[in-house]
């Protein structure tokens, strides 16, 4: 979880600098490690390591 | 009409970051550690207002409302799964209700409040050939909240986290008699 919050901040300042690129790259990234972290926590009730 | 859109990006983005302090606050005043599909469903909030900050700072587009749509469907789900989690009658509360409404059943209503207030900002918009370059100190504000909340939040997950993963909900609950429990609305380990 604490990955995706990290994640979460670059994605802020890659924003806030203008870096559009990387930003919706890294955008795309965490939104798909969270859906990976709600169907591991669905199916598993593994909560990931991230 | 443009600046109406923009004010209603920002004052989403105030919204959001409301609704984050408040969850902090009951996390810390009743509730106990954040479960993880709470955890989930914040994120979920921050990157809806991650979208909204980029229509703010690189001016109004589809693709960033494309951004804060998914992280809206994506906490929906999140949120609809806790529900359903929770949704026999003899299945024990999770957390304290607010107004009535667990904070789940309110983060699905927050969603589905940024789904609509999404489409309506995008009903709203009208292209311009001269984009606005500047933000107002409304907008600023609203931007370095959601900078704020999410550094907070970041400080709350590595605090009771750590760098691994965070630590599951008690169960069964020792507030609740096990008498009371239905075996087949039973969740099988974890119940949030």
């Amino acid at each position: 979880m604490i990955g995706i919050f990290t994640l979460f901040l670059v994605i802020q300042g890659l924003v806030f600098f203008r870096i559009r690129r990387w930003a919706f790259i890294l955008f795309f990234l965490n939104l798909i490690l969270m859906a990976i972290a709600f169907y591991l926590r669905a199916t598993t009730q593994i909560d990931i390591r991230l | 009409m443009n600046k109406l859109v923009r004010f209603g990006n920002a004052t989403l983005i105030f919204v959001l970051v409301g609704v984050i302090i408040s969850a902090i606050y009951q996390q810390y005043t009743k509730q106990g550690p954040p479960c993880p599909l709470c955890l989930l469903q914040r994120l979920a909030m921050i990157g809806v207002a991650t979208g909204a900050m980029m229509n703010l700072l690189w001016g109004i587009r589809m693709e960033h409302y494309g951004m804060a749509f998914l992280s809206a469907i994506l906490g929906g789900s999140v949120s609809v799964r806790q529900i359903l989690l929770h949704i026999c009658p003899t299945f024990p509360e999770f957390g304290f209700p607010v107004l009535g409404l667990s904070l789940f059943t309110w983060a699905f209503i927050v969603f589905v409040s940024c789904i609509l207030a999404l489409v309506l900002f995008i009903f709203l918009y009208r292209p311009e050939k001269k984009k606005i370059k500047y933000t107002t100190l409304y907008e600023r504000l609203a931007v370095l909240a959601l900078i704020l909340i999410t550094i907070v939040d970041m400080g709350i997950v590595l605090s009771e986290c750590g760098l691994g993963k965070c630590p599951d909900p008690p169960w069964p609950p020792k507030s609740v008699p096990t008498a009371l429990y239905v075996p087949a609305c039973r969740a099988p380990l974890a119940f949030s």
